[in-house]
Parts: structure tokens; sequence; C-alpha cells
């Protein structure tokens, strides 16, 4: 009887279950389910949510497996003494460092609930509109980030700090920092989007989409994964991607939790991410299912190909507008593999081939070359 | 109905009698279940973290050395936060004597949320400074007593333990914290609303 009575954020505050969901995603299918029929208490589970990420704040990600170490290590100097017990290596460069990308995940939370909101009050937003789950105005960023949405109809490309390319599609947003961290790459993505991420083994690129989190060393692939869908999607066009999900929106791990599913896709396989039960599947179609954008199906291996065609296919996967002197470059043909390079490597190897140099400005490609014999 | 919570009973609890008696596996896994808890509580003490994994070090070896005299313990999560919360704090104090940052900052329980640091920027001047100055009127001590209650799941009495304050000042703390909290978001629904509206 207590659904009747007007809910107050305070009410959700105070119950467990409530909380159990919002800090460690406990009865997430439960919880989805009682918020879908209960649109009026919307506001108040919004404010709710928002009055627990304040109190909880920004937290470590602290794996599983690194508490057991630490535990191994408390117990083997039980056995050895006190006197060994007080470690010496105490040195600033290890100490963690707490991860942008933490904050941004809790930012994703709450943004979720407030996105819906906005959306749902704004006069004239379109019914079919996926709502980009970022909760500032589109295209906000701050001095440590860039943020990215992209509401026009077509794939809107984004350039990372290493040089990967991002192909977002429609009302979708990227999240990354300006300059990637030095161990590793890390980037939220709302909604879909195509990615080639420059080959560097020492340095894994983490995806982190909801509870979905992938990782990749270099590769090519796409993620859907939009708020208002129930499941979130992968597929990989070349490469090997591992995938598993967070523990809870709130802490995205960098590694499975022991007893995590965690899934290794290889080229054209796909798998679905139920965000209720954080289980994924593999589909056995391995079309990509829905509207895929040029770049998904292109393959870049040219043999003797005039530079004018390259240069064609690049501005049809990219969107991006290539500006050359065709006369001057009439002769000049491309034999290469350029897979899943991220644009810039593309252009470097093009370039290279023909013997140029390029130049960007104003989100425009100049091509300064000599010309072929 | 909302979806209710099947309460599941504290690990730690039954586990306690069996390290008083010199259990080496029980207290393996009372030190597994309290590590990651502890020092996130840690953290909002402190940015240190290899301090906090000193203090954390530091308390369960003491605990073995002392578990003898500690069967006593009826109610031993709260009991390992107020151990750790007293080590942790004397040890910043120590190190703060030594170090450029002062004792003040270090104890501050700090870092308040990323989030609401982010909406203040996005919200116009005006309101912003006003919205701050309503997060900065957030007592320490109250925001910590927020925590415990709301993230660790901890009763009043067992906050009034850790943090050595009476029931009746954890009660307040907790009520016009939610209340001030309350507000503030509101505040930022409503003016994010008119931002994207106008």
């Amino acid at each position: 009887m207590d659904d009747y009575r007007e809910l107050k954020p305070e009410d959700l505050v105070e119950d467990p279950a409530f909380r159990a969901w919002v800090y460690h995603g406990t009865g997430a299918e439960a919880w989805n389910e009682w918020v879908n029929e209960h649109p009026d208490h919307a506001q108040a589970a919004d404010l709710a949510r928002n009055i627990l990420a304040s109190v909880r704040g920004e937290l470590d990600s602290f794996p599983g497996s690194e508490v057991k170490n630490r535990v191994q290590r408390i117990l083997e100097s039980l056995d050895a003494g006190r006197s060994g017990t007080h470690p010496a290596d105490r040195s600033a460069n290890h100490r963690d460092r707490r991860l942008w990308w933490q904050a941004a995940a809790a930012g994703l939370v709450l943004a979720a609930g407030l996105g819906a909101l906005i959306y749902t009050r704004l006069p004239e937003a379109p019914a079919e509109k996926k709502s980009v789950a970022f909760v500032r105005a589109p295209g906000t960023s701050d001095q440590t980030h860039l943020e990215i949405v992209n509401d026009s109809e077509s794939p809107r490309l984004v350039n990372l700090p290493d040089g990967s390319s991002v192909l977002l599609k429609r009302a979708s947003g990227i999240r990354f920092p300006r300059q990637f961290a030095v161990a590793k790459r890390e980037v939220e993505l709302s909604g879909e989007a195509f990615f080639e991420v420059k080959k560097n083994p020492e340095h894994p690129f983490f995806v982190y989409a909801g509870q979905m989190v992938t990782r990749v060393i270099g590769t090519s692939f796409t993620i859907r994964s939009y708020q208002s869908d129930a499941t979130a999607k992968i597929r990989v066009k070349t490469g090997k991607v591992s995938v598993w999900a967070a523990e809870t929106v709130l802490t995205a791990s960098q590694e499975p939790s022991t007893g995590i599913q965690e899934l290794v896709l290889e080229p054209n396989q796909q798998a679905e991410f139920s965000r209720s039960d954080l289980k994924f599947a593999l589909l056995e179609n391995d079309r990509p299912e829905v509207a895929p954008i040029p770049i998904e199906q292109m393959s870049f291996e040219f043999r003797r190909t005039a530079v004018s065609d390259v240069f064609e296919a690049i501005r049809t996967a990219y969107q991006v507008d290539i500006r050359y002197d065709a006369g001057l470059l009439r002769r000049c043909s491309v034999t290469a593999s350029l897979g899943d390079e991220p644009l810039t490597e593309k252009l470097n190897m093009i370039c290279e081939v023909i013997g140029a140099t390029y130049r960007e400005k104003n989100g425009k490609i100049y091509i300064e070359a000599g010309g072929c014999e | 109905m909302r979806p209710k919570l099947i309460l599941q009973e504290d690990p730690v609890s039954p586990l306690w009698q069996l390290l008083c008696s010199g259990d080496k596996d029980a207290f393996g896994q009372i030190t597994e279940n309290c590590y990651k808890p502890l020092y996130h509580y840690g953290t909002k003490f402190t940015d240190d973290r290899e301090l906090i994994k000193d203090c954390l070090q530091d308390l369960f070896l003491d605990i073995w050395e002392k578990r003898a005299h500690l069967s006593g313990v009826a109610n031993p999560r709260p009991y390992l936060f107020q151990a750790f919360r007293n080590n942790l704090l004397r040890r910043t104090r120590r190190v703060s004597r030594f170090s450029e940052i002062g004792a003040e900052d270090e104890l501050e329980f700090s870092s308040f949320s990323y989030e609401a640091e982010w909406i203040h920027r996005e919200t116009e001047a005006g309101l912003e400074q006003k919205l701050q100055l309503v997060m900065k009127q957030l007592p320490k001590r109250q925001r910590e007593a927020l925590y415990l209650r709301y993230y660790e799941n901890l009763t009043y009495e067992e906050i009034a333990d850790v943090m050595g304050l009476r029931r009746q000042a954890v009660a307040n703390y907790l009520q016009y914290g939610i209340q001030k909290l309350r507000d503030y978001w509101q505040q930022v629904v409503i003016s994010l609303v008119l931002l994207l509206a106008s």
C-alpha cells in the first residue's frame, strides 16, 4: 500500500534495499522494473540517488585481487614476526592515484537520472530521440577532460589524444582526458561509436560504457550502449577485445573481479550485454545489427589505387573533408593495407607513399605534395 | 511494492570469537572482508594511500596480537572502524608534523563529491556561489556521519562509538545533513532544467 502515498527522496535514502542498489547494483532487475512501473516516483529516485552519490563521494577502485594481496602480506608477516612488518617501501611513485573515470562513472549514474528528467521536461524533444547520458549541456568540457556529443544524424569523427579514431554515431557522447594517463588510455562512452584504436601494447585502451568494460590493445570495433536500451552491444571488426561487467556502475574495474564473466571477442563476432543481469551472450548473427556506418564494412586494402579514390574512401569513412591538388596528384597511386589504423595513421601512411605531408585546419585535411612521377 | 533487501548477516561477527581463540583462517577472512571498506573510509581523511595501507596493516597485526583480550568486543565491525580511525588520525598527526601539510588539512574529512563540483561549474555564477556555500556549511563531522550511516550502514549508536559522539549528536548531524543535501540537489535540478530550456 505504501506505493500509493507520496514518496519522498528521504524515504528512499533510508531504504537499505535502495542504497544496496545504488551503491552495489544489488537487485538491479527488480529496481529497474519498479522504476519503469512508477514513473511518478522517478524524481524522488533521482534525488535520492544524487544525495547518496554525494554522501559516498569519490572512492578509489580497489580490485578484489589487490585486497587478496594485501591480506596475504598481513598473514605472511604474522609468521615472520613483528620485526619485518613495517613496509619501508613507501614511495610517492607507488601511490594510488585517484582515477578520473571513477568519478566520471559516478557522474554517469547521476546523469542517467537527471538526463532523463531534463529530456522529459523539454517541450520539443522528439519522442524517438535517445537521450545522451551526460548531464552537462552537450559538448561541455573542463580543464582535464573533453566531452564531445554528436546530436546530428551523421557520424562525427573524434580524434583521441593518442591518435585513435572514434566515429560517434547519432545521439552519442564520448568523454576522455585531454592527455591520456601514462599507464592506460581510458574513455567513457554513452551511445554508439566505432573505434579504431592505435596499437600500443604497453598502454591498453579501456572503454567504459555503463557497466560494460572493454579492454583492447589495438583493434577496431563498435560499441552500442544507449541508456534507454536494455542491452548494450559490441561488435569486433579486427583484432581482439575482452569485455566484462564492472561490479557496479559506481566502481568501474580495470580487470574483471574473480568470478566475473570475461568474454574475448574476435573479428566479426558480436556480443550482447544485458544491463539487468550483467551477463554477456555471444550473438550467432555476425552481421552488424543496426544501421552500420560505412567504415564498419570497409577494408582499406588498396592495390595500385588512384590516390583520389583512396582519399574518397577516407572521406566516406571518416566524414572529413580532404583538400588536395587533384591535377598534381593525378599520377599518384597507393598500394597499402590500412586495415584498422586510425585516421591519423592512415594519412601518415598514404602521405609516406606519395611523398606528401598533411595538416589539419578547421576540421579539414590539407594535403601538400609535389606530385608523382 | 518496492524491492526488498534480503538482510545478510554480518559475516564478521560469527568469525570474531574464532579469531580471538587464535584461528588464523577466521582472522584472514575478517581481514579480507573489512580491508576495502576501511581503506575507502581512510581515503576520506588523507590522500596518502600508502599511509592508509600501512595503518591497515598495523591495525590487523595489532588485532592479531591482542586477540586473546578482544573476546569482549560485542560488535566487531564498528570496533574495527573505530580502531582504524584512531590509528589513522594519530598517524596523520605524526606525519604532518614532519611534512608541509598542516595537521588541520590532513584531518579534513575531505573530497566531498566530484559530481557536485562539476554541477557547480555548469550553473551560473550567482547560483554557484550560493550552492558552494551550502556545501561548505556541511561540517566535516557531519559528512563523516552521513558516510558511515548511508554508505557503511552503521547504526546511530555505532556511529556515536566510532566518532566519539553522543547518539543525539549523530541523529542531528544525519537529519540536517540529509535535509541540506536534498535541498541542494533539488535546486541543482531546477537550475539545470531552466538552463537547458532557456
